[in-house]
């Protein structure tokens, strides 16, 4: 049995930009990325809810391996509530990548933040949060 | 917890895909959702984190820096145990990001003051110097 052993990279990316937004799409020919109903804020009529996003980030400053990970977190009580894998390669410390995490419905428990984190190699890179309001 | 596994391939110059996974994953979480009490308040605080940002286009961090967490009644304190440095909030979220405002104006007044630190801040400011690069 082989076993695919990466070696990660030690340099930490820097997370330029991170937004939630209700769709995002890739230009196939251009790679350019256009996001629509960017938000950080949602009002819910009752919770529990539950509600479909993309979450747009660009890093620079990254070279070699990463593993990559999302985490969306509810802020007031830690809980993981969902999450997003992924692999990032980069051979140049210079260029800027952009990339689109397309989340299915995500859960809204209750009033409050709730955090999309990004984390490279188990390192924390930053985060972007969305706000959810009780309609009164 | 339901927990939602999309792999996401991101090459660059490749287009980044993030399919589901698998969608008895995504059914599984609507599931929970209905059959869910979420007015549970257990609160869940990680033990420590390796933190790679600052947030302050300044500086930049090249080393990452070991932050413990521990909670008092309902706050959290995180703290950078090599910096001797301490961030509060309600939540994790929140003591991350004083902390990260506490390690940043360290940085700064020991960079204004570093030619007449003593010895403990001139042990801390060295250690800022392997973690931390001004832009």
């Amino acid at each position: 049995m082989t076993q695919d052993k990466k070696t990660y990279s030690n340099v930490i990316p820097v997370l330029v930009a991170t937004l939630v937004c209700d769709v995002a799409t890739t230009d196939p020919s251009t790679r350019k990325k256009s996001l629509i109903g960017v938000f950080d804020r949602i009002t819910v009529g009752e919770f529990p809810t539950k509600r479909p996003v993309s979450v747009y980030m660009k890093v620079t400053d990254a070279e070699g391996e990463y593993k990559l990970e999302m985490r969306y977190i509810q802020c007031d009580t830690g809980k993981l509530l969902a999450g997003a894998d992924g692999e990032l390669h980069s051979k140049d410390k210079l260029a800027s990548i952009d990339m689109i995490v397309h989340f299915p419905p995500v859960p809204i428990p209750e009033e409050g933040r709730y955090e999309f984190q990004i984390w490279a190699n188990n390192i924390f890179l930053g985060s972007t949060f969305i706000d959810a309001i009780l309609r009164r | 917890m339901p927990r939602t596994d999309i792999k996401v391939q991101i090459q660059k110059e490749s287009q980044p895909l993030a399919p589901f996974r698998d969608e008895a994953n995504n059914q599984y979480l609507i599931d929970a959702l209905k059959g869910r009490n979420y007015h549970s308040q257990k609160i869940m605080t990680p033990d420590n984190i390796l933190l790679g940002t600052l947030r302050d286009g300044r500086i930049r961090v090249i080393t990452p820096i070991k932050v413990n967490f521990t909670r008092e009644g309902k706050h959290v304190i995180a703290e950078a145990v090599e910096l001797d440095e301490f961030g509060f909030g309600d939540n994790t979220s929140e003591a991350i990001v004083d902390l990260q405002r506490a390690i940043t104006e360290l940085y700064f007044n020991l960079d204004k003051e570093r030619s007449r630190l003593g010895i403990d801040l001139k042990r801390i400011w060295d250690i800022l110097q392997e973690k931390i690069l001004k832009r």
